[in-house]
Parts: C-alpha cells; sequence; structure tokens
C-alpha cells in the first residue's frame, strides 16, 4: 500500500524538539502517518519512543515544531482528538481500586460509539472476572483490562506503547489480534511502538525508527525488505579490517569472506563490491530486527569515531 | 559494606538534604547558644518580653519541623498511604539479607537516635538563651516512644482501610497533651522512665510482628460480607448518563468519604468528651459570665466543637484532594486521556467536595443530636435553646443562626478547596516548595505580629495615625484581589478552558455571595460593633476567588506538560 | 487450508502465502473450486496484516491459480493442471538439489547416489507391500 500525498493523514508531526531540563528527547522529528495503515515504531529503550506517542497524545506540548492528529492540535482541542483515539500506555495506569465492571462502566461513559456486545465479548475472552479489583490483577490480565477499555468503543487510532513489554504469549496474540482486527475495519489505523521486531513485521505497514531523539527511516515495510538485504562477498586476498563499501551498514567475517547487512539496489551493491575486488558469493532476505541491529551499529560507530 | 551499613546508606542519600538541613539547624542553634551571651533572650522585663516570645516561636517551629521531618522519613510514611490497609513497609527492603529484627530495629534505633539531639538542642538553647529550663532526660524518651509508635502503627497491615486513622488521630492527639500533664510530674522519676522504657518495648515488639508478618505475605482482610455486596452491586450496575455524573462517581469513589470519615472519627472520640468539656466551661473564670449566661454552656461547647471539628478535617484532608490517583500528584495517562475538557474535570472534583461538605456536616450533626438524646443532655439543650431564642427578636435570632450555619458550612468548603490548585499542578517539587512556604509565611506572621504588637505598645503617639489606616487597607484588599480576580479569570477565558458564560456567572455568584454576606452582618450587627473595614477585610480574605480560578489553570498544566 | 508461516530466511510473509498455496493446490489439499478463507479471517488466525494477506490473494490472481468473484470471495481456478506439474517439478528439483550438495560433502560421486537410490526404492517398496499384506 502506497500512501501518496492527497493520502488522508491521521498524524502528522512537523519538526518537534523536546527538551526535558538539559537531555534532548526529541530532536526535530517529522512523522506522517496515512490513515488505514499499521504504523511501527521502533528503538531502544530510552530513544524517544514513549515521547513521541505522549506528544500524539496531547500529553506532552511540542516546544518547537506542530503535531496534527485528525488535522487538530492535540493540546488546543482535547476533546475532539481523544475521542478518537484509543490508548494503552507501557506501564500499566489503570485506577488499581476499581473492579473491572466499574471500569467498564466508566469508561464506557465517555465514549458515544462504546459497543457493550463487542466489551462483553472481549471480557469474556479475555476471562476478566467483572468482581475482580485491577490491582488483583496479574500483569498480563491488566493489559488485557487496559486493551479492552481502549478497543470497545471501536477507535479511529489506536496507540499502543511497548504494549507486550513483559507479558506471556498469550496475552502478545490477544494485543496482535486486537491490532489485526482493528485494521481489518476500513480506515482505521494504529500506531505502536515496540521491541518485538518479529511481531511488528507480520501485522506493520510502515516502520519508523527513532534513535536519540532522531527518526533514522520512516518508510514502508515492503520497502525496507526490498531495499536491504544480507550479501556475503569474497575477497582474493584475506583481510583483517571490514572493507569501506557503500552501502554497507555492518561486518561480520574475518579472512576472505566478509558478511553485510547492505543497502541500496542490486546493480549499486554489484558495483560497489567490485570496486573494492570482491564478488558477492551469496546473498539472502534479511528481517527487521537484522536491519534494526545494523543500522544501531552503523550509527554507533559513527558516534565512536566523531 | 554490611548490610547494615547499606541499609544506613540508603537512608543517607535518600534524604542526605533534608537531614544535612537539620544538623545544619542543630548546629546553628549550638552556635548561637555557644556565641551569644547566657539569658539574652531571658524574659527578665517587661521589654524583652517580645524577644523571649520570638526567640521561642523561632526554637519551637525549627524544632517542631526538624521532629515532623524525622518522623515522616523514618516512618517511611513520605510514599504511603495513610488510609489503605497495607503496611507501609517498603516492599523492596524485604528481600535484603536482614533478619526482620534488624530491619525494624535500626530505623527505630537511627530514628530515635536523629530525634535526641533536636530536643536535646531546644531544651539547651532555651535553657541557655531563654533561662528557661526544661527536663533534658525524659523528653527525648518521649520523642523516641513517640516515634516508636508511629512506626508500629504506620507499619502494621489493617484489615480494612481507615482502620489505621482510628488509631493514629486519638492517638496522635493523647500524645500532643501528655506533655502538659507530664510537666507536673518530677523530672527524675524512675517510674516514668520506666514506663516510657516499657512503651518504647512494646512499639517495638507491635512493629516486629507486624513487619513479620506483612514480610511473609501474611495479610487478613475483612471485606463486605456478601449479603451486603449484592444488593449494592445489583444497584449500581446502570450506565451513567453522562461522562460528568462517571467524573463525580470517580472522584467520590477516591476523596469522597475523607471529609466525612475524618468527621466521624472525630466526633465518636470527641463527643464523649463534651460534658468535661461543659464542666470546665461552667468553672472557668475566663469566660465572662454574660455570654455564659447568653448562650448556655451547653451549646458553647457544642458550638466550640462544631467550629474547631470540621475546620480541622477540611485542612488535613484538603491537600489531598488534588490528587488524581491515589498515590501522586501526577495525572495517570489513563484519566489525562480522557476525551473531555479540563473544566469538567475541575468541575466533578468541586461537585465532590460540595457533597462530601455536605456529608460531613451530615454526619456531624447527626452525631450530634445523637449524643444529645444518649446522654440524656436533651431536655436540658432544649431549655438552653428556648431561653435563647426567647431573648431576642425572631428576625434577628434566626437570621444570626442562619448566618453562623451556612457561614461555617461555608467556611469549611473554602477550607478544603481553597489548596486544591497547588495540588491539581502536579508537579511534587512544587507542592513541597509550596508546603514549606506556607509554614515559613506563618511562622514569619506570627513574629512580625508578635513584634508589631509590642511596638505599638511603646509608641502610643502612632495610634491615631493606625486607626485610620484600616479603610485604606480594606480598599487595597479589594483592588489586590479585584486584580488577582481580573488576571486569573482573563487567563482562563484566553486560553479557552472555561467558557465565557461560566466565568460571568462564578464572578455573579461571588459578587452576590460577598453582597450578601455584608448586608446580612450590617442587618444584624448592633451599629457600633459594626466595622466595616474588618468586614471587608474578612470577605475577602476568606471566599476565594483566584484560588479557585487557577484550579482548572493548574490541572490543564499538568495535563500537558 | 493450513498456512504455517516460518521467520527464517526473512521471505517476505506475503511470498510464503502464495508459494504454500502453490504447494496445496499441486498436491490436491486445495481442489479446483474450493474457496480461499477470507482476507479478514486469515489475517487474524495467522495473526498478520490484512494487507499482506491482499497482496498475496492478488499475486495468485495474477499468476491464474486463484480467481475472485465479484463479492462472494476467492476461489482456486481451474488452470491448476499444467501448473501442478510444474510446481512439482519445482520442489522435487531443490530437495534434490540439497541431496546433491550433501551427498558431494559426505564424498559421495553421482554413480554411488544413483545406486542408493535404488536400493532405497526397492526397500521402501519391500516395506510397504509388506505392510499392505494383512
Amino acid at each position: 500500500m502506497i500512501a501518496t500525498s492527497s493520502t488522508p493523514r491521521v498524524i502528522d508531526i512537523q519538526g518537534v524538539t523536546r527538551r526535558f531540563g538539559p537531555t534532548v528527547a526529541l530532536e526535530s522529528v517529522s512523522l506522517r502517518v496515512p490513515r488505514g495503515c499499521v504504523f511501527g515504531l521502533i528503538g531502544v529503550n530510552g530513544s524517544g519512543k514513549t515521547t513521541l506517542l505522549k506528544h500524539v497524545l496531547g500529553l506532552l506540548k511540542a516546544q518547537t515544531g506542530s503535531v496534527r492528529v485528525f488535522e487538530r492540535d492535540p493540546v488546543a482541542d482535547p476533546v475532539g482528538v481523544l475521542s478518537r483515539i484509543g490508548y494503552l500506555a507501557e506501564e500499566n495506569d489503570l485506577p488499581p481500586w476499581m473492579t473491572v465492571a466499574e471500569l467498564i462502566r466508566y469508561t464506557k461513559a465517555f465514549y458515544p460509539s462504546w459497543s457493550d456486545e463487542d466489551a462483553e465479548k472481549m471480557r469474556r475472552q479475555f476471562g476478566l472476572d467483572p468482581n475482580g479489583r485491577i490491582d488483583t490483577l496479574s500483569k498480563g490480565q491488566k493489559a488485557r483490562a487496559g486493551l479492552l477499555a481502549a478497543m470497545a468503543y471501536r477507535p479511529d487510532l489506536l496507540v499502543l506503547d511497548e504494549p507486550a513489554s513483559g507479558l506471556d504469549p498469550l496475552v502478545r496474540r490477544d494485543i496482535l489480534g486486537a491490532i489485526v482486527r482493528t485494521i481489518a475495519d476500513e480506515g482505521r489505523t494504529v500506531l505502536f511502538s515496540s521491541h518485538l521486531l518479529d511481531e511488528l513485521e507480520r501485522v506493520a505497514d510502515y516502520v519508523a525508527m527513532i534513535d536519540k531523539g532522531r527518526i533514522v527511516f520512516s518508510t514502508a515495510l515492503d520497502d525496507l525488505q526490498a531495499t536491504h538485504r544480507r550479501l556475503t562477498l569474497r575477497f582474493a586476498v584475506a583481510r583483517s579490517h571490514p572493507p569501506e563499501v557503500r552501502g554497507a551498514l555492518s561486518w561480520e567475517g574475518a579472512g576472505q569472506e566478509w558478511t553485510a547487512v547492505c543497502y541500496g539496489t542490486t546493480g549499486e551493491l554489484q558495483a560497489a563490491a567490485s570496486a573494492c575486488g570482491a564478488s558477492i558469493v551469496a546473498e539472502h532476505h534479511v528481517g527487521l530486527d537484522e536491519i534494526f541491529v545494523a543500522r544501531m551499529r552503523q550509527t554507533n560507530a559513527i558516534l565512536e569515531q566523531e | 559494606m554490611t548490610p547494615t551499613m547499606a541499609l544506613a546508606y540508603l537512608f543517607w542519600t535518600r534524604h542526605r538534604r533534608g537531614l544535612t538541613l537539620v544538623g545544619g539547624y542543630c548546629l546553628a542553634v549550638l552556635l548561637l547558644c555557644a556565641v551569644a551571651p547566657a539569658g539574652v533572650f531571658a524574659l527578665s522585663s517587661d521589654e524583652s518580653i517580645s524577644l523571649f516570645m520570638t526567640a521561642s516561636i523561632v526554637l519551637c517551629s525549627g524544632s517542631g519541623v526538624a521532629v515532623g521531618y524525622l518522623v515522616l522519613i523514618f516512618t517511611f510514611s513520605r510514599e504511603a498511604q495513610l488510609e489503605t490497609c497495607e503496611s507501609s513497609y517498603p516492599a523492596r527492603l524485604w528481600t535484603r539479607p536482614l533478619p526482620t529484627y534488624a530491619l525494624v530495629g535500626w530505623p527505630m534505633l537511627w530514628g530515635s537516635a536523629a530525634l535526641m539531639p533536636v530536643w536535646l538542642t531546644y531544651a539547651w538553647a532555651e535553657r541557655q538563651l531563654c533561662s528557661l529550663d526544661l527536663p533534658l532526660a525524659w523528653p527525648s524518651l518521649m520523642a523516641a516512644v513517640l516515634l516508636a509508635w508511629c512506626q508500629a502503627i504506620l507499619w502494621t497491615s489493617f484489615p480494612m482501610p481507615w482502620l489505621r486513622l482510628l488509631l493514629l488521630i486519638p492517638g496522635g492527639t493523647i500524645f500532643f497533651f501528655t506533655p502538659m500533664i507530664m510537666l507536673d510530674f518530677d523530672e527524675s522519676s524512675t517510674a516514668l522512665c520506666g514506663l516510657l522504657a516499657g512503651l518504647l518495648l512494646a512499639a517495638y515488639g507491635t512493629a516486629l510482628r507486624s513487619v513479620a508478618r506483612a514480610r511473609c505475605g501474611e495479610h487478613r482482610r475483612w471485606g463486605w460480607p456478601d449479603w451486603l455486596r449484592w444488593p449494592w452491586a445489583a444497584r449500581s450496575r446502570r450506565p451513567f448518563s453522562s461522562p460528568a455524573w462517571a467524573q463525580l462517581w470517580f472522584e467520590w469513589r477516591l476523596h469522597g468519604l475523607g471529609f466525612p470519615m475524618a468527621m466521624a472519627i472525630l466526633a465518636i472520640l470527641v463527643f464523649p468528651m463534651m460534658p468535661l468539656l461543659v464542666e470546665a466551661l461552667n468553672s472557668s473564670d475566663q469566660l465572662p459570665p454574660s455570654l455564659r449566661q447568653e448562650i448556655g454552656s451547653l451549646w458553647l461547647a457544642a458550638a466550640s466543637q462544631m467550629l474547631v471539628l470540621p475546620l480541622y478535617s477540611a485542612m488535613l484532608v484538603g491537600p489531598q484532594l488534588g490528587k488524581c490517583s491515589g498515590k501522586s500528584f501526577v495525572l495517570s495517562s489513563y484519566l489525562a486521556t480522557r476525551p473531555v475538557p479540563v473544566a469538567m474535570l475541575v468541575r466533578a472534583k468541586f461537585a465532590m467536595t460540595v457533597c462530601s461538605t455536605l456529608a460531613g456536616w451530615g454526619a456531624l450533626i447527626l452525631g450530634l443530636l445523637l449524643w444529645l438524646t444518649l446522654s440524656g443532655h436533651a431536655v436540658e439543650a432544649a431549655q438552653q435553646f428556648e431561653t435563647m431564642r426567647q431573648k431576642h427578636a425572631p428576625g434577628v435570632f434566626w437570621g444570626w443562626l442562619t448566618l453562623l450555619v451556612v457561614g461555617v458550612i461555608l467556611l469549611t468548603w473554602v477550607q478544603m478547596v481553597q489548596e486544591m490548585w497547588i495540588g491539581l499542578t502536579g508537579r511534587t517539587r512544587a507542592i513541597e516548595i509550596w508546603n514549606f512556604i506556607k509554614v515559613g509565611f506563618l511562622i514569619g506572621l506570627i513574629l512580625l505580629g508578635l513584634w508589631f504588637g509590642f511596638w505599638l505598645a511603646k509608641h502610643p503617639e502612632w495610634w491615631p495615625l493606625l486607626e485610620r489606616l484600616p479603610p485604606w487597607l480594606a480598599g487595597t484588599a479589594v483592588i489586590l484581589k479585584g486584580l488577582a480576580a481580573v488576571w486569573s479569570l482573563s487567563v482562563l477565558k484566553r486560553r479557552q478552558l472555561i467558557p465565557s458564560g461560566v466565568l460571568w456567572g462564578v464572578l455573579a455568584i461571588w459578587l452576590a455571595l460577598a453582597g450578601g454576606l455584608f448586608a446580612a452582618l450590617y442587618a444584624l450587627l448592633p451599629y457600633k460593633w459594626f466595622y466595616w473595614p474588618g468586614v471587608i477585610l474578612g470577605i475577602v480574605l476568606l471566599l476565594p476567588l483566584t484560588r479557585l480560578a487557577l484550579a482548572p489553570l493548574a490541572l490543564s498544566w499538568n495535563r500537558h506538560r | 487450508m493450513q498456512i504455517h508461516l516460518s521467520r527464517q530466511d526473512g521471505m517476505p510473509t506475503y511470498l510464503q502465502i502464495v508459494q504454500q498455496v502453490k504447494l496445496l493446490v499441486a498436491s490436491g489439499r486445495l481442489q479446483e473450486g474450493e474457496e480461499l478463507p477470507p482476507i479478514r479471517v486469515l489475517a487474524q488466525q495467522l495473526l498478520i496484516n490484512p494487507n499482506t494477506v491482499a497482496r498475496a490473494y492478488r499475486e495468485l490472481e495474477t499468476a491464474g491459480i486463484v480467481a475472485k468473484r465479484s463479492t462472494s470471495g476467492t476461489y482456486i481456478s481451474n488452470a491448476g493442471s499444467p501448473l501442478a506439474r510444474r510446481e512439482r517439478l519445482r520442489i522435487l528439483s531443490e530437495r534434490i538439489d540439497s541431496l546433491l550438495v550433501e551427498a558431494r560433502q559426505l564424498g559421495f560421486d553421482t554413480d554411488e547416489i544413483i545406486d542408493l537410490l535404488r536400493q532405497r526404492d526397492k526397500a521402501l517398496h519391500a516395506q510397504s507391500s509388506g505392510e499392505r499384506k494383512p
């Protein structure tokens, strides 16, 4: 699915910078999330994912730049924006003194589009006891309760902040199922950040990587997988250091054979390889986790050199 | 480093700023004692009363704040919630390789070791500077007992919420009054020291047992019985008709019962002691007999309690009302993402405080009536009421009664909500600084009043000038309040947090209330007692407008950081 | 219809679905005229993006394996037979390639491999005929 400039954008973040005291959490970040897609945000801990997501919700004010969600400013018009967003936070912060039934009853009052059948179906599927207090639930059950509260009114935008961190595989399947169910309805969008790259790879249409407050890339996942591959180069002479090949992100190997995750078209990479006297002996598809690790290694190597 | 040293280091690093301040204060006082000549602030002559009182107030408040702070940190109660069931001993310390008797004993020991120098410094300073002989030994032991029992009560897990407060409030009050009783005892009385040592051991034993049980995870809870729970649960399945009702329900569940519970607890404790108060009033020679005949000692006692208890409870409960969750002032992201404007959240809070005030007052009046009936004073009370009623014109009498009742209820509500804006900001540092400023301001005001009073007594030539001052003061106060109100309301209007219709309505209500009070007092007070600058100053200071207008601004600052 | 996705090789998900559907058709587990599950259902079953499933179905449609009937779903078309042989040959060639590579590494030459093939074929026949006897 290719987004053109005419595709309506659900989220439009332009040039947002955010400082917390001396630390810069986000630096001139721009992000565009088209409607009807699953947008994944990847990055190491502390790279600024949660800060960015909080800007989308209006919980943080943009110090520079602008944030527009559904073409409105979430800080100036919280009602218009938040009534169409469902949010699941990384740290569960549902009121611990409420029971599940009270949570459903309380959340329902805020959303006219709440669906009782959906809520009841989800509650039964998740196995949540209506009279159980939230602070007595396990971590996975708390996440499920939060997911129920965020999804039962069919929000146009579902924002999930590391939804599966620390949860068992059953709950992770529930969350993935929720994402797929949301996106299967026309026009609804999902924005989520995760460390579990294989799960993100399954469901995401677009991926953006953020590192130390800067966006490293923001493309369609298909394009990413099409332009990155793992090449094994064989050199005529054994080398102790990896060669300088344009497009190579990170090197592994020794002696005559070196393997790298590379970025570029096949023609470019062929040319670059023969320019330093090597032949390509193997070429493989590369998954999102390898791309991520290779990119992180590259940015760290650049920082070390500086 | 042994585990014990690690625990001590934990205390130190966590609270090093506060502990340094306390230590610095003690050192400064000792330095002052060493440098200043002995008895410099002593009560030797009439001129030195002001100096003596200043020195005493400063030393007392400084040591009081230090004691309060030390009790707070050594009972781990900075982050604790007092009304819940759980023990407030931090669970993260249970995995330390220390036996339970050490985990309990060391904080008790270090706390006592920190408290004793504070008392000793205070007593020594009073002895040196003010020539006031205060006992050194047993009050330090008493401070240790205070800390130990606070720790014991706070670290016990109770089967029901609010039970801890039932023990803590009377315990604290009794403790407050014992020094006055103890002053009659001989200082080196071995019986007293023995009693205190026994209390200390009892506190240690209780704390040890509680923490041991909490460490093993034994926690028995009493829930509501099923037959009581079922009709409640069945009734409350109806969905809320609007977000406003849902938010009101939320706020009520979170804070609503605080004030009524505090009132109920205090009523249970205080009303049985009313006969003593009546006796004291009857036999007191400081009370003008005309007043006693006018109102009757029974009603006087009741009225004093009806004034003190609600205001005290409102003062206790008020600072917590800014919290939007049980534990902290920070707005949780669940609440911050409710699709409602800030105005509605604040409105729900104010509505909850109104319901809470009315419920608390209902409980108090019910308690009073119950006590009157059960203790057999009902007939006497009715007689005194009749006597009072017949003495005055019906308009004046009922006017006064309505004014007093409505006025005190309104005052209670004002006391509860006037600090809400600082809690709603959600910034813990700001709240702590504000508390600090409040205490400092209060002490400063007392000292200033004291000095001004003494200075004024010595310079009678200034009195005519001062008599002309109050109208100017009243005018300045009105102008300042007007400016502050205009500023805050215009900021609200500019940021569109509150619809302008509501703003005008609030302003109109405030003006109507102020005008009504002024008119009522003008009508009811005899002419010579009606001092209009005083009345205006009172109305301006007591009726909050800016403090209420700051609440939506603060919550908006909390929600969008 | 049983589709199993594997995370190895980094092969795109839609390609894996396309290949497995081709395999199922080729081995006869999917008959002509049978309906493929709707996009939503398959996406929820496999926990992947419905767009991926849609793309796979489009590829299959372009390759002529399935035909989309308006509003009523996606069905296996009857142009499957010539594809079946080609598909079968492709699968077998892959297996033979890996067998040859392995055998070379272990030090066998082509004649030895052919002899071994004949031996194993006889043994399998004997085993299966032994099973067929009551």
